[in-house]
């Protein structure tokens, strides 16, 4: 899991080879480790049994997510005694507006949900218009959802903008120019902080939308860049 | 943004009862809105305006509003200058009650103490988002010794209500209390700017007749003596004078208009951070046209109502038009219908509430039903 508890000692030597060592990538489970145990020290397993996962990976980090709503009582978030403390938005509760939907999801301060939104993430301030559809999605601060988008298994960074009418997701079928299956996968779409997509974009599972990408003129789908 | 004024916001108002709703706590620690209680909403609007010294004038009953303010921190306001000053009824050494209360003894001192040319005063009961420059540039402007926000609401939410008689120049000619029949629409919001030497000649003359408990409009009423001149607010005030309006002020907070004009203006209002988990709807939640706060678990069907902090709503319950406090548990089977649950109140399996939109139920801080 990447949890270590060293002697202090022990580590500050360990540490003065490995910085002498060229060859070493100076990494805790590939070099300090198992340096150690050649060395004959003494090295003990600690068992957890809690819910744990490594969400280094944009599946994980998505499943990982799910998990909130599939396993509530695994990853139980609502344990008084021991809160898990972070930024608190100045944000007032959320809203569900008459004609919403919202099932077996995760919302937050400031979201105004308006639309449909059915097994999902949502952070703090995201707005989900009428008739817009969200499922299976992990939507970051401040995203907006425009009026008729259908997003499926889609992980969106801060602030971004869908467009009206935009359908991205695994429920897209094809390839385009910026389907990524080195970092996507299982029909999962990404899409990057601050961006606003135009309207009607069609964008297939496994995309990566990423600014820097260079596309044919008539591939753009990015209207604009919120730069901070 | 000015740094001419500071604040004080009378944190109670012994003529309003929300009746059990008020039993445990002052009127403005009253939980509002999901996640806020009454006072954040004045003590937001001193913040956004500058104002750095707020004392909060409280009699009894100020322990839940101490619980929620602390030091102030959440409005910026735990400062070595200035701050949040809690001011508690001046109690000698030598009194055996605090029915006595010499509320005005430590407010003199507390004025005294600030170097600040002007003080807003406010009362515990009006909810609105607004920042005070309009209003402290209008004070100077008009010559007027003593200020007074106003809107047009009227009697619509009740007593108690001041009405003011205002002339052609904005000044105030006459003030009516409860009228029966209300000669004006222009309804005192009970916020008053004036100068501190001012405010503390009169609260010490007030003293010196006996009087002992702090009055906004026992200062409006002087407009034979003062020039007292009214500003008109023209954006969204809720009134809170008794249970109805209480219940009336949630639900307008179901209206895009009232609801973005409070909460999204750009002006944020503050209150004690939590850090509590978001909302888990489960498979067969229903929801519809409300506000939910973050922590709580909804397996059942909501529809018009404000829900705060860490509620349960099991499944097969339907709440309709509810305002549903801090960690209330609703079990399964339940119809509640108009009804203001008060903080850890637990509702058993199967229980059916149906209160009347004009005469809500209301259930008690911790009861079991």
């Amino acid at each position: 899991m990447g949890v270590y508890i060293f002697t202090w000692s022990v580590l500050r030597q360990a540490l003065i080879e490995d910085e002498a060592n060229p060859n070493s990538n100076n990494d805790f489970g590939k070099n300090i480790v198992p340096n150690l145990l050649a060395q004959g020290k003494k090295l003990c397993a600690y068992r957890f049994s809690g819910y744990w996962k490594d969400v280094g990976t944009i599946s994980s980090l998505w499943e990982t997510n799910m998990d909130i709503l599939d396993k509530p009582e695994e990853i139980n978030l609502v344990d008084r005694s021991w809160k898990i403390f972070s930024r608190n938005p100045v944000k007032p509760s959320h809203f569900i507006g008459s004609g919403a939907k919202v099932k077996n999801s995760a919302l937050t301060d400031g979201c105004r949900i308006f639309g449909d939104v059915e097994h999902s993430v949502l952070s703090e301030s995201v707005i989900v218009e009428k008739g817009a559809i969200v499922k299976d999605c992990v939507l970051m601060p401040g995203v907006v959802v425009k009026e008729g988008a259908h997003l499926e298994r889609c992980v969106i960074d801060q602030g971004t903008v869908i467009g009206k009418n935009v359908q991205a997701g695994s429920f897209v079928e094809g390839e385009g120019p910026y389907t990524n299956h080195k970092i996507c996968s299982e029909g999962i779409c990404v899409f990057e902080r601050g961006l606003t997509i135009k309207e009607g974009a069609v964008i297939p599972k496994n995309s990566m939308i990423d600014s820097d990408l260079e596309v044919p003129e008539d591939c753009k789908i990015i209207e604009s860049k919120f730069r901070a | 943004m000015f740094n001419n004024a500071m604040g004080l916001i009378l944190a109670d108002n012994k003529k309003i009862s929300l009746g059990e709703l008020s039993n445990p706590r002052a009127l403005s620690a009253m939980p509002f809105g999901g996640r806020y209680r009454i006072i954040d909403f004045m003590l937001s609007n001193m913040v956004n305006s500058g104002v750095k010294n707020v004392g909060l004038l409280t009699y009894n009953k100020y322990k839940s509003l101490m619980d929620h303010t602390g030091t102030g921190g959440a409005w910026s306001l735990d400062r070595k200058n200035d701050g949040l000053h809690i001011l508690p009824p001046y109690v000698n050494s030598e009194a055996t009650n605090i029915s006595s209360d010499e509320e005005l003894t430590g407010v003199i001192d507390f004025l005294r103490q600030s170097r600040t040319p002007y003080v807003i005063v406010a009362g515990a009961n009006v909810i609105l988002n607004t920042t005070f420059d309009s209003f402290i540039k209008s004070h100077e402007e008009s010559g007027a010794d003593i200020s007074v926000m106003y809107n047009r609401d009227g009697t619509k939410f009740g007593n108690p209500s001041y009405i003011l008689d205002i002339d052609d120049d904005g000044f105030v000619r006459d003030m009516l209390y409860n009228p029966a029949k209300a000669t004006s629409p222009k309804c005192s919001l009970g916020i008053l700017c004036l100068r501190r030497d001012l405010l503390i000649d009169i609260l010490a003359r007030q003293m010196a007749h006996g009087q002992s408990h702090f009055g906004i409009h026992s200062i409006v009423k002087m407009f034979d003596e003062f020039k007292v001149h009214g500003f008109e607010y023209s954006g969204v005030v809720l009134r809170i004078n008794s249970v109805q309006s209480y219940f009336n002020a949630s639900m307008s907070l179901l209206t895009d208009s009232v609801r973005n004009d409070l909460f999204w203006s750009g002006k944020p209002i503050y209150t004690k951070v939590k850090d509590e988990a978001p909302t888990l709807y489960f498979d067969n939640a229903e929801m519809s046209d409300s506000i939910v706060s973050d922590g709580c678990r909804i397996y059942g069907k909501v529809e018009s109502s404000v829900i705060f902090r860490s509620v349960t709503i099991a499944k097969n319950t339907t709440i309709k038009n509810c305002v549903i406090m801090q960690d209330v548990h609703i079990s399964e089977n339940c119809h509640l219908e108009n009804v203001i649950l008060d903080k850890n109140a637990f509702v058993r399996p199967g229980v059916r509430l149906v209160g009347h939109p004009d005469y809500p139920i209301v259930i008690g801080k911790g009861a079991g039903i």
